[in-house]
């Protein structure tokens, strides 16, 4: 099991870091390595909500697929892998606390890959290791884009 | 400004098409995109309508688009709708096959609203950044498009 853990400021309300957090249409922005996802049923996260994603580890196309599996709004945001796809076993968890100069955010990434599901002409550990610097970048992400602020052209 | 490219993807045209109307490879395709709503929800379709989110720096900005042309495995077309970042936005792509591979046309056109362009310190630097990407769409449908299943 490969854990890969932060903790982050993020210079925005809880409500901006738990909209990105809860709208998949941000997942492929926030993982340099996922493609594309399909929610059901459709729209923002729901406990239970089924997510199957593509992705690509070098020249290859991967498959993925998890749940939703705890929503604590504007606290605590879990989704866990389902049977099948690139992770025998895969956790994230997301904790938020707000504060005055923003977002507290403790993310846990918990994850196994699964050798079967690759086959024998891959490396696990490089696997390991491409799946760690994704999580990585998904907290540098996450924290960019919950920043992010409005433009308007009348203000 | 208009930007245009043309190239060769080693991939059959169905291939390139599945990419092209499923929305949620739209933040992959374009570096500077954030996410793409779709009305209504799913695959592009003739008629469809989409809001997209962008990001340039550390500006979030919007662009509202319809799709008047979804022409199956042949050309995709959007156009530019009232609101937003671009005053003029248009982008064409053209599918063709030769043998297993696909030759790709892609044609884009923006002028940003001049509310925005007076915000913009350096609109020189913003429209190179917004041509990057758009150039960068092209790379990016090669590379996505060539990906192979994991072998059997």
């Amino acid at each position: 099991m490969v854990r890969v853990q932060s903790t982050f400021l993020v210079e925005a309300k809880p409500e901006a870091v738990w909209e990105v957090l809860t709208d998949a249409n941000y997942i492929p922005k926030l993982y340099p390595d996922l493609l594309n996802i399909k929610v059901d049923p459709p729209g923002r996260a729901v406990v239970g909500q089924a997510r199957s994603l593509n992705g690509r580890v070098g020249k290859r196309l991967i498959e993925f697929r998890t749940r939703v599996a705890e929503l604590v709004p504007m606290k605590r945001f879990v989704v866990t892998g389902r049977r099948g796809g690139a992770f025998e076993s895969f956790t994230e968890t997301i904790d938020l606390e707000g504060l005055n100069e923003g977002t507290m955010v403790r993310a846990l990434f918990e994850f196994k890959v699964s050798p079967a599901y690759f086959g024998p002409g891959f490396d696990i550990l490089m696997l390991n290791q491409a799946a760690a610097l994704n999580e990585e970048v998904y907290m540098k992400n996450l924290k960019e884009l919950a920043e992010l602020h409005p433009v308007s052209a009348k203000s | 400004m208009k930007v245009e490219d043309a190239f060769e993807i080693d991939a059959p045209r169905w291939t390139i098409w599945k990419v092209l109307i499923d929305p949620s490879y739209i933040p992959k395709l374009f570096p500077e995109i954030i996410t793409a709503e779709m009305e209504p929800p799913g695959e592009i379709t003739a008629g469809s309508r989409t809001k997209v989110y962008g990001k340039i720096g550390k500006i979030r900005f919007e662009i509202y688009l319809e799709f008047p042309r979804v022409e199956n495995e042949v050309c995709l077309m959007s156009r530019q709708l009232p609101g937003g970042l671009f005053q003029l936005f248009s982008q064409a792509v053209f599918l063709e096959a030769v043998g297993m591979q696909t030759r790709v046309k892609t044609s884009f056109e923006f002028a940003l609203v001049p509310e925005y362009a007076a915000k913009v310190t350096d609109v020189a630097l913003f429209e190179k950044t917004v041509t990057n990407n758009l150039h960068a769409y092209a790379r990016n449908l090669k590379e996505i498009c060539e990906l192979l299943p994991l072998p059997s």
